[in-house]
């Protein structure tokens, strides 16, 4: 198995400017998510935390394209997945990327397969759609995904039924469809939180793997700080539809500037505490109050409400993301925070 | 799986029995002599006797109907005393027609009803959709005969493209083209409002289905819409849809009988219309069996078909 | 969500929201006030036939809106007294047969064992008829007549409504407050009745109602071969029916519009069951 170097000599595989996308409430609209800039690197992994209603789901979907019509009111900003934009893309294009050059692994593995079909017919249906391979072929390379998933008969589990395999093992299956047309990016929405705590391991485990030896870019989002620790090159956090702090994930954690991302990392202290505790994480949030409803305006920080550092200047000025003191002297990635407190470079 | 197949098809066993004596009862429930039943009023006194012990009526009831299912297992259905003809040899060719126009009825409630509401479904809220459910939602509370003589009336009388009556031209060399010329106005009448009821539940079970996560999840393939809403979506909304039309083939035999009246259709329908009103008490009987037998045997078929598709009845994987 | 709505406003809020709703009930309230005041409303008798020369009047000819039938009886006229007949004659079976039902189902799922079972597969013989042709049967043995159809309609409705009593009664008895009342030592009877009955009793009405709409169907059937209602009463079916001989001369009115009043009605029935399925029961939508 070859390791992949990280090199940041190259053009980054996804690289998103500005993004905002607005939604269409019964009052108008509403921007889920503003003004998000990520950029990824081939063969980095890339995590992306926050509560739900942070808008870190809205991103993904953003990525993915997968936002009905019928909610979508626009895009504005761009999404370069190797140079070419989706949002000035035609559907026909866009949809060629799907699977080929990036892919989903869903956070439900219970619920994300056809139950109605075998999972090894599955994977080959997407092979088939995409790739000029006989059903043999396909066949074959279904088993080999299948083995690479660290499965161990895959032969039998290619002739099982959803509804036949645990969960640890639908997921396996989920991330070997993701991988089975060789995408250069994997975007995970909370691959874990729907698996038991001793399974969760093992699948990120998994991710790792995939992540070292296809050299496959990985977007993943999660609600978990643990999660972050144990996966990520680089992080970002966001709240209410904003990125309120990003970096290298070892700067972020060991030096976090956001008064959000202290809250996160002090729910979440330990990696081991979550894995020898079978308690769902949701109930590890314990700031206390709700992300703010984005159909009402807002001004000053988004966080403000809910923040123990929040002065008076807090509630009426927004602050920008400004470039804070990074503790490593890797300088291709910026840490940068949203908050007034955060130690400028 | 096999296992379920053999144990839905020794179920019909009890029922088939449950259905004949159901069937043989209903002439002995009717107060008074049988035998003056069956003849009428005016019988003499020696045809009165001659019948009684014809049909046995003066053995104990379970021996009667023994004697009788001896006689239906051998395909002799009795004797009809108004048409004085044998009631095999009158029904059955009847019923042949019958099961042409309720096949018929059926196709066109699957084609229509199942397309139609898939439809609805992928474009929820569009004016078709809307439009469609309206007519359907009213349509399913309409008469097949109404339907059936208004049907006549504006393609038959009022626009003559259609027949009026019958099944073939009788002056004409028939062949399938004719049949299926006659076949129209009948099958129509007699669909429509499963058409709609059908309608109505298909889109209710692919609106459940369009909404799971795996839906979504084969969406971020590049597969085009058209395949994952045929070979996912429809496929996972089967079980229910089927589950609806063999409801619905309750409906279209009982709608195929009226239908068979407007249209002078020779079915079993039609003879049992006239059986009805000479009070031809063996002939309504025999009709009623086989049309029972026959919706037995489809709900077997639809139980079964239930079966084959539901992955979790299938063996196991073996290890 | 509205748990602490009063019934009544929760009644209302349902019911603005839902205007098919509305209008199905407003049908069936005016419905039943016309067959109260139809010798009020009516212009003419159900059976006047004065005007002989009035015979197959178009409608819309002067004093008959909806046109007169072969026998110069106005066709509204009939129509307004035929509510009575569709009326009594979709309500009354489902009721009875669903109080019979309501018993049926109730002991059949709570002796389940043999009792149970055995009624349940006698109940499965009627399944292998179509309830048309078994309505048909049982009133071709009895004879025709309103009483006789309206006995068959309850014979051929009790079986789908056992069932449903009967599965929602064997869900009810898994629940805890079942075994709850028997430990505090109360009867089997006051157990079915008192705590089972109420919890099965929604699905059951939701269901009633639905049928009301079907049976006015089934029971227009009927009366058009000649097995329901007898002339010269004024009825829907067999009004409908009486015009065929009129539309084969190229004149449907006569059956159009009974017809359009038996659709009508049905409909309202069915929406008032998706409403008080709403209404009662908001999960199983």
């Amino acid at each position: 198995m070859n390791m992949i170097e990280k090199t940041d000599s190259q053009d980054p595989v996804l690289n998103i400017e500005h993004l905002t996308t607005k939604i269409k409430i019964s009052s108008g609209e509403v921007s889920v998510i503003e003004d998000i800039n990520l950029k990824l690197n081939k063969g980095e992994i890339m995590v992306v935390v926050g509560e739900s209603g942070s808008g870190k789901s809205m991103t993904i979907n953003s990525i993915m394209q997968l936002i009905p019509k019928k909610l979508l009111k626009g895009y504005e900003g761009s999404i370069k997945l190797d140079q070419s934009d989706l949002l000035t893309m035609n559907d026909r294009d866009k949809w060629k990327l799907r699977g080929n050059k990036i892919s989903l692994v869903t956070q439900n593995a219970m619920t994300s397969l056809d139950p109605s079909y075998r999972v090894g017919k599955q994977i080959v249906e997407i092979i088939l759609a995409s790739q000029h391979v006989s059903k043999a072929d396909a066949k074959g390379k279904t088993i080999d995904l299948l083995k690479k998933m660290g499965i161990e008969d895959p032969e039998r589990i290619y002739q099982s039924y959803p509804h036949q395999l645990s969960g640890g093992l639908r997921q396996r299956v989920i991330i070997a469809m993701a991988l089975s047309c060789n995408p250069e990016i994997i975007i995970a929405d909370e691959p874990t939180s729907a698996l038991d705590p001793t399974v969760q391991l093992q699948v990120l485990d998994l991710l790792k793997d995939v992540n070292r030896n296809f050299g496959t870019t990985i977007l993943m989002i999660t609600h978990d700080f643990g999660v972050v620790s144990y996966m990520a090159d680089k992080v970002v956090v966001m709240y209410a539809g904003q990125i309120v702090e990003t970096g290298l994930a070892k700067d972020v954690i060991n030096d976090p500037q956001h008064p959000y991302t202290k809250s996160l990392l002090k729910c979440i202290p330990d990696l081991k505490w979550i894995y020898s505790n079978s308690n769902n994480n949701t109930s590890l949030f314990n700031i206390p109050g709700e992300v703010p409803d984005l159909t009402k305006k807002i001004t000053g920080c988004r966080f403000a409400a809910r923040c123990f550092k929040a002065v008076a200047q807090c509630s009426q000025i927004q602050p920008e993301l400004k470039k804070v003191n990074a503790l490593s002297s890797e300088n291709n990635m910026e840490h940068l925070s949203r908050c007034i407190f955060a130690k400028e470079d | 799986m096999y296992k379920y197949i053999i144990s839905r098809l020794l179920y019909v066993i009890p029922v088939l029995i449950g259905v004949t004596i159901l069937v043989f009862l209903m002439i002995h429930l009717i107060p008074g002599d049988p035998a003056q039943t069956i003849l009428g009023g005016e019988a003499t006194k020696s045809a009165l006797a001659k019948l009684r012990s014809q049909m046995g009526l003066d053995q104990p009831l379970i021996i009667q109907y023994f004697d009788w299912l001896k006689k239906i297992i051998t395909g002799n259905l009795g004797f009809s005393y108004t048409l004085h003809m044998n009631i095999a040899s009158e029904l059955l060719p009847k019923f042949w027609n019958s099961i042409i126009l309720t096949l018929a009825s059926l196709v066109i409630a699957i084609i229509l009803g199942v397309g139609s509401g898939v439809l609805s479904a992928i474009y929820k809220g569009s004016i078709f959709d809307k439009v469609f459910m309206a007519i359907s939602s009213i349509g399913a509370s309409i008469p097949v005969f109404w339907i059936a003589l208004m049907l006549m009336w504006l393609l038959a009388l009022q626009y003559p493209i259609f027949p009026i009556n019958g099944m073939v031209n009788m002056r004409g060399n028939g062949g399938p083209l004719d049949l299926l010329y006659h076949l129209v106005l009948p099958a129509f009448a007699t669909s429509l409002v499963s058409v709609a009821v059908i309608a109505q539940l298909t889109r209710n079970a692919v609106l459940d289905e369009i909404k799971k996560d795996y839906v979504s999840f084969f969406k971020s393939f590049n597969l085009s819409k058209v395949h994952i809403n045929i070979f996912h979506v429809l496929r996972n909304a089967l079980p229910p849809i089927i589950n609806i039309i063999g409801l619905q083939v309750g409906y279209i035999i009982g709608g195929a009988l009226f239908s068979e009246i407007v249209f002078s259709w020779p079915g079993v329908g039609q003879a049992m219309y006239t059986a009805i009103s000479s009070k031809d008490y063996p002939m309504i009987q025999a009709g009623i069996l086989l049309i029972a037998c026959g919706f037995v045997f489809v709900n077997l078929i639809v139980d079964i078909i239930n079966i084959m598709i539901n992955p979790k009845l299938h063996e196991s994987v073996s290890k | 969500m509205n748990t602490e709505l009063s019934w009544g406003s929760k009644v209302m809020r349902i019911f603005g929201k839902d205007k098919t709703a509305a209008l199905g009930i407003t049908i069936i309230i005016v419905t039943a006030l016309v067959a109260i005041f139809a010798d009020w409303l009516s212009p003419y008798g159900p059976n006047s036939a004065a005007d002989t020369a009035q015979r197959l009047a178009m409608p819309g000819t002067a004093g008959h809106l909806f046109g007169t039938d072969d026998q110069g009886r106005d066709i509204l006229s009939r129509i307004i007294y035929g509510t009575r007949t569709s009326l009594f004659s979709s309500i009354v079976p489902v009721v009875i047969s669903a109080v019979v039902s309501m018993c049926l189902g109730i002991i059949a799922g709570f002796f389940q064992g043999r009792i149970g079972n055995s009624l349940m597969r006698i109940m499965d013989v009627f399944f292998a008829f179509p309830s048309v042709l078994l309505a048909i049967a049982i009133a071709a043995i009895l004879g025709p007549g309103l009483l006789n159809v309206c006995i068959a309609m309850v014979i051929v409705r009790i079986p789908y409504m056992t069932r449903i009593v009967y599965t929602d009664t064997i869900q009810e008895m898994q629940k805890e407050y079942v075994e709850a009342s028997r430990a505090y030592g109360m009867g089997r009877a006051a157990v079915m009745f008192r705590e089972i009955m109420p919890n099965v009793l929604p699905s059951l009405i939701v269901y009633s109602a639905t049928l009301c709409g079907v049976t006015i169907v089934t029971v227009a059937g009927l009366s058009f071969i000649g097995l329901g209602v007898q002339p010269p009463t004024a009825d829907w079916g067999l009004m409908a029916s009486e015009g065929q001989n009129v539309l084969m001369q190229g004149d449907p009115y006569v059956t159009l519009f009974p017809g359009l009043a038996i659709i009508i009605l049905a409909f309202a029935f069915s929406t008032l069951g998706d409403w008080l399925r709403d209404l009662l029961d908001p999960t199983q939508k």
